[in-house]
């Protein structure tokens, strides 16, 4: 019986991007631009989504040629079966590991703010039945719940910090344009890759009813996150200053805690927004574990992806667990976003267009 | 309308073997007799007609289910006492005496020809009378319909405060009649067929053809046809037979006992579904939202329609996490609460003996139980039982300190939030969940309950009634933002100029007028362009 | 695919069976609201403890160094259906703050719960010592349930005996305690710092202002400031000294200000006061410049003397003295903070790094010698409104 189950909207795509790419990032990135580049911040999280921007659209040009393709089909068709294979084979290891990390500081964040005492084992298993039921589910259910789950995650954090604003001391963006510009250079790894996850438009591109919109679709995505970014970056400074903002492990879940919603029923709402940041950071992993299943499924050469589920979560419930302690993890994360991040979301696109072009100079017309 | 004609062309093969009527009025008497042998309430009424008295009638029908004066007067009448006044000559008429008979001498609007005594019979065990005419091949069937009905009145469940107070009754042609009197559209059509092997129940699939999304109708009949059960008695078994996914607790047909709710929806592009003997209609495709809706948010106007609305979304939330919130929040999380709250309630909790979840699941049993007892109980007793248990049972429970009073707010919210849903049939998946999600939130605090949120929308993500999905139109794959319109709030008339899209109609102008030329006429004011 | 689903099921219902690691009733929680912390002083302690009639402090290991005293309400009390003491107190020493929680769950019945913390009160012995209060700051700021918006003060004294105030209605401490601080919004006499602005403040500064309380039999009294400076305490700040210093942190709501004017006591009701500190650069010099004003509202004259008040000439007059009256006191309490304490309480150096970059790249080296020889000019503008009911 037909799935039906295979198509999605380029406004869906954007949902699924942004809801990717806000993930366990957030919590951390005010801490990152604070420290390197202080006061401004804010400017640094435009290049940085400059940057993305630029990425988004190398990446629309090269799944522009191939409609209906994902990374697995057009990397063998541009690069040869055994590289392509091989290629796609790390961008599908790429995303258990991301998965892994996703997994991994969604616990530690939990037993910090939420349950102090539940193991990391139960909180890492019960977000990943969770994120199997969703990837079983297919594309289109994946969609739907991130066109939910991407408003109310946002606008809700958004939401619950205006009354925060009579407390904030905008005199902490002054200096402005006084910062380094090597210090702007060290910091910008950082920054770009609060913007991972975009590269997953590779593989969810060939779902897109109408392919040519998927530019609006990165448009809106980077919009929508960098307008995010910005509103939490900026408002985490101005309300800690840049000393405590670099000195806290996760300064966006302390501002909440400083939140005193005027004669409201509930206090002290960090719980309340933890579950919010649940929900993103769980659709993040279903996305990324939808994708490396679905790639996983294409390289065997079947249709079905749904049945590489299950055997994909005890990979990642154990790469989850192999840091140490909170110091090592962030230690790996950054190093895994350094190499395999750059790898996939900017050498591989390039490269793959590039050949594509010389590959169409050539004649040999037949991807297009 | 070829698609039309298509879809209804394919008739459903009767399994059983055809009697061919005989030419001998004795002979088919008895195959009828044969056939319904045992059967007490069938009358068989042999007669003779004409001046000779030489051709050999006989008529056969269920008493009670036929009108007796219909037949006595009408038929019986005619042919033995009216038809020996006329000069019946024997060569003049001898060969097209069945002719006059038919089209002369009965004086009933509905009569129909049948040469297979099997379907003679379906007909006769509805309320049709059999009228076997000597040396002819073919029965009259002479419809008679006509037992005692409950008249049409006000629906028991889905009272509206302003909006028509009829009802349906258990009468398929009166329900019929209720909804063509609110759509006076030739193309309102009403297709009729038979479901049951025994009970061989009236179903009637009912849908404006140029409204109508086609592929729900096509999947309707498709699984109409499919359901081969021995006996269809209500809704309830169709509604279970074709929904699109049996495991989910959330019902995906809409029922309703109102005809303004089926013309509505029928305007909207939906298909109802009637059965005989019960006064409920099935509507499909039922999303989220269409279960959420009350014909009355239509009625009113849009500011109290919009904030009734609101308030219906509160109390379904409420309905569905308010004592896991409660758990989770003084088992896990007490931080959350405003301090001097806090402090209050682990003061009202000082000497309870549960832990919250058990009391709260208490609680929330007894509640059920209450409730339960008080539909089935006849209805003055059945009030009784809500205050004697609601009343005493909660105070003396708070006093004797098994349960803290806080608990008991806890618990009665709910049961109102739960009442405030239109659809029964949602509030109790509601219901169902609300258990799941309690023992959650007793084993992770809040995280237990965004994971059952999680868990249920992820599954009403996959959801589909009909193959529209069910949280339509919150997913876009087949919305657009104008269906926003009629959602949280209800938007005034003038500004809803469309059809709901996620129903993908075909005819989507809904008020083409503006509002100066059309003053206040409620949902039906489609008039075609 | 039925197998998985029953393999699901099986997860779940072991890891449901082996249990709710986080579960505490909430009537089983200590709900504390206060917390004392003290230095501990071994010898001298224990004698004055014991002459005090108070609980004596084992002293079982040689290392203590706190004594941590933990108020919680009696929480059947407020629900109105328990009885007893209004309030628990337990009291322990030890090595580490946390080394204390850990031997208190030997003697309570309740788990303690930090989450509505609302006050925590530092002994002026253990703010004096900046290893321990290094530590302290520490361990409140790096705990998840203690927010940012508690308070933190300082007790000339032992901070236990804030504790042991027997307040009269209120019986969680910290709750009394909040309602004081509210009051803050009509006098500028309780330093407006909390938690977060002194962890703040001293990130970027390395001083704060802490408030000060001060313990009677039946109640606490909260004004003045601590000064803190290098994290530990160096000096005190009398009532109206923070009234001034909350004038110059543009923190002040409202205040009294009474000055004598032909011979007459004039208390003029000061409602609405903002500060605009800059910082200017003249001749090699750094001033400090404060612009402040003020509305208010005179509330007493003498009875049987009729016209004076309604008169602009005469209120102009008024509003001349009122204003150097303010600009006298804080002139007074700036030279103290900043010429005998040496602390950047206003945070100058976070203003310059903010508003003249090239002038802090410069000093930014030296600021701690440099600030001291800073420069410092105020003008207040007082408007007077209203006189009130009679002329």
């Amino acid at each position: 019986m037909k799935r039906n189950n295979d198509v999605i909207l380029s406004s869906q795509l954007a949902a699924i991007l942004s809801t990717t790419i806000i993930g366990v990032g957030i919590l951390s990135l005010p801490r990152d631009v604070a420290e390197g580049v202080g006061p401004d911040s804010w400017l640094l999280i435009l290049i940085g989504s400059i940057l993305a921007l630029i990425h988004g659209l190398l990446m629309y040009c090269l799944v522009r040629k191939f409609p209906g393709e994902t990374l697995v089909e057009f990397s063998q068709t541009l690069l040869g079966k055994v590289l392509g294979k091989v290629i796609s084979f790390g961008f599908c290891i790429y995303l258990l590991i991301f998965s892994a990390v996703e997994v991994r500081v969604f616990g530690e964040v939990t037993k910090q703010y939420l349950l102090f005492n539940t193991p990391l084992e139960v909180l890492g298993i019960t977000l990943l039945i969770l994120a199997v039921y969703l990837a079983r589910s297919g594309i289109e259910p994946i969609a739907r719940m991130s066109e939910i789950i991407f408003p109310i995650a946002t606008f809700t954090a958004v939401l619950i910090i205006l009354p925060l604003m009579p407390e904030l001391d905008m005199s902490y963006l002054k200096p402005v344009l006084r910062t380094p510009i090597k210090k702007f250079i060290t910091t910008i790894p950082a920054i770009f890759f609060s913007y991972v996850g975009i590269e997953v438009l590779l593989v969810f591109s060939a779902f897109v009813k109408d392919p040519k919109k998927i530019k609006n679709g990165v448009f809106l995505t980077v919009g929508l996150v960098t307008f995010f970014y910005l509103s939490i970056t900026v408002i985490t400074i101005t309300r800690f200053g840049l000393e405590e903002t670099s000195h806290m492990t996760t300064p966006v879940l302390e501002l909440f805690k400083t939140i005193d919603i005027p004669g409201a029923f509930v206090e002290n709402i960090e719980a309340f927004i933890m579950s919010i940041w649940i929900l993103s950071v769980f659709m993040t992993l279903a996305v990324i574990y939808y994708g490396a299943s679905l790639i996983l499924s294409r390289l065997l050469g079947s249709k079905e992806q749904n049945y590489l589920v299950l055997p994909l979560m005890p990979i990642i419930y154990f790469l989850a667990l192999i840091p140490d302690n909170v110091a090592q993890l962030s230690e790996y994360m950054e190093k895994f976003s350094l190499y395999m991040g750059t790898f996939y979301i900017s050498l591989v696109p390039i490269a793959l267009l590039v050949i594509s072009g010389f590959k169409k100079k050539k004649g040999g017309n037949k991807s297009a | 309308m070829g698609f039309f004609d298509d879809l209804f062309a394919k008739k459903k093969e009767d399994p059983r073997p055809k009697i061919p009527v005989e030419k001998n009025c004795e002979k088919n008497l008895d195959k009828i007799k044969e056939i319904l042998a045992g059967s007490d309430d069938i009358i068989y009424r042999t007669f003779f007609v004409g001046n000779e008295q030489k051709m050999k009638f006989a008529i056969v029908y269920t008493e009670g289910l036929a009108d007796k004066n219909l037949v006595n007067e009408y038929v019986l009448k005619n042919l033995m006492v009216l038809s020996r006044m006329a000069d019946m000559e024997v060569h003049a008429f001898r060969h097209q005496v069945y002719e006059v008979i038919k089209d002369g001498t009965l004086s009933v609007s509905d009569l129909k020809e049948i040469d297979d005594i099997n379907l003679a019979i379906d007909m006769i065990l509805s309320g049709e009378t059999a009228l076997i005419l000597d040396e002819w091949d073919k029965l009259l069937i002479i419809a008679s319909k006509g037992w005692p009905t409950r008249s049409v009145s006000e629906p028991s469940t889905e009272t509206v405060i302003r909006g028509p107070s009829e009802g349906f009754t258990e009468t398929l042609r009166v329900n019929t009649a209720l909804i063509r009197r609110r759509i006076r559209d030739p193309k309102l059509k009403i297709h009729q067929m038979q479901i049951g092997r025994r009970s061989k129940t009236d179903v009637a699939i009912v849908y404006i053809e140029e409204t109508v999304n086609k592929d729900v109708l096509k999947m309707v009949k498709e699984r109409l046809d499919r359901i081969d059960i021995d006996a269809v008695l209500e809704t309830g078994y169709i509604e279970q037979l074709i929904e699109d996914n049996w495991r989910s607790p959330f019902p995906q047909a809409q029922y309703t006992q109102r005809p303004d709710s089926v013309a509505g929806s029928l305007y909207e592009g939906r298909v109802a579904i009637l059965v005989d003997n019960t006064p409920f209609a099935l509507l499909v495709p039922a999303t989220a939202i269409t279960l959420l809706q009350s014909p009355e948010d239509y009625y009113e106007r849009f500011f109290i329609a919009s904030a009734i609305r609101m308030l219906r979304f509160i109390s379904v939330a409420m309905s569905l996490v308010l004592p896991a919130i409660y758990i989770a929040i003084t088992s896990y999380h007490p931080g959350m609460l405003p301090t001097d709250l806090a402090l209050y309630v682990a003061g009202s909790r000082n000497n309870v003996p549960f832990p919250a979840f058990i009391e709260a699941f208490l609680m929330e049993a007894a509640l059920e139980l209450l409730r339960e007892a008080g539909i089935r109980l006849p209805a003055p007793i059945g009030s009784t039982i809500g205050i004697i248990g609601g009343l005493v049972l909660g105070q003396a429970a708070v006093e004797a300190g098994v349960v803290s009073p806080l608990m008991v707010i806890v618990v009665a919210l709910t049961a109102m939030a739960a009442y405030a849903t239109p659809n029964y049939g949602f509030a109790i998946s509601f219901r169902l969940l609300r258990f799941i999600m309690m023992a959650f939130a007793a084993f992770l605090g809040l995280y237990g309950v965004i994971w059952v949120l999680l868990v249920i929308l992820i599954h009403l993500c996959n959801l589909k009634s009909f193959g529209v999905p069910y949280l339509s139109p919150f997913v876009a794959s087949t919305t657009s933002l104008k269906d926003f319109k009629d959602i949280f709030i209800r938007l005034p008339w003038h500004f809803m100029k469309g059809r709901p899209q996620y129903l993908h109609r075909m005819d989507s102008d809904r008020l083409v007028n503006n509002r100066n030329t059309i003053e206040t006429e409620e949902g039906g004011t489609d008039e075609k362009k | 695919m039925h197998r998985e689903k029953i393999l699901l099921l099986l997860l779940i219902m072991t890891i449901g069976a082996t249990g709710c690691w986080d579960k505490v009733e909430i009537e089983n929680r200590a709900f504390v609201t206060a917390v004392a912390i003290d230095k501990f002083e071994p010898k001298k302690d224990q004698e004055a403890r014991q002459e005090e009639g108070k609980a004596k402090v084992p002293e079982d290991s040689p290392s203590n160094r706190y004594i941590v005293t933990y108020a919680y309400p009696n929480t059947g009390l407020i629900a109105g259906k328990g009885e007893g003491e209004p309030r628990f107190q337990f009291t322990a020493t030890g090595k580490t703050i946390s080394d204390i929680n850990n031997g208190l769950a030997t003697r309570m019945e309740g788990s303690l719960f930090f989450g509505h913390v609302k006050l925590i009160v530092l002994g002026e012995s253990l703010a004096k010592d900046e290893q321990l209060m290094r530590e302290v700051l520490d361990a409140i700021e790096r705990s998840p349930q203690i927010g940012r918006k508690i308070s933190l003060m300082i007790t000339p004294g032992t901070a236990e005996d804030i504790l042991a105030v027997k307040a009269p209605q209120e019986p969680a401490l910290g709750l009394y305690i909040r309602n004081i601080i509210e009051q803050q919004k009509r006098t500028a006499r309780i330093a407006d710092a909390d938690l977060g602005y002194i962890l703040r403040s001293l990130h970027e500064s390395k001083a704060a202002v802490v408030p000060r309380i001060v313990a009677s039999e039946k109640e606490v009294k909260i004004a003045g400031a601590a000064v803190l400076k290098d994290y530990k305490q160096i000096g005190w700040l009398g009532e109206l000294e923070t009234r001034a210093l909350m004038f110059m942190m543009n923190k002040a709501g409202q205040a009294n200000i009474t000055v004598e004017m032909d011979k007459i006591l004039l208390p003029v009701h000061i409602y609405h006061a903002s500060t605009d500190i800059r910082i200017e650069e003249k001749d090699g010099e750094i001033y400090t410049i404060f612009d402040i004003s003020m509305e208010g509202e005179l509330q007493q004259h003498l009875f049987e003397v009729k016209g004076q008040t309604y008169d602009d000439k005469y209120l102009k007059k008024l509003e001349k003295t009122v204003s150097k009256e303010l600009e006298q006191q804080i002139q007074d309490v700036y030279k103290k903070i900043q010429k005998e304490y040496e602390t950047d309480l206003l945070q100058l150096n976070e203003r310059l790094r903010k508003n003249k970059p090239d002038l802090w790249e410069k000093v930014k080296k030296q600021w701690d010698e440099i600030y001291p020889r800073t420069k410092m000019a105020v003008h207040v503008a007082t408007e007077i409104r209203r006189i009130g009911v009679s002329r």
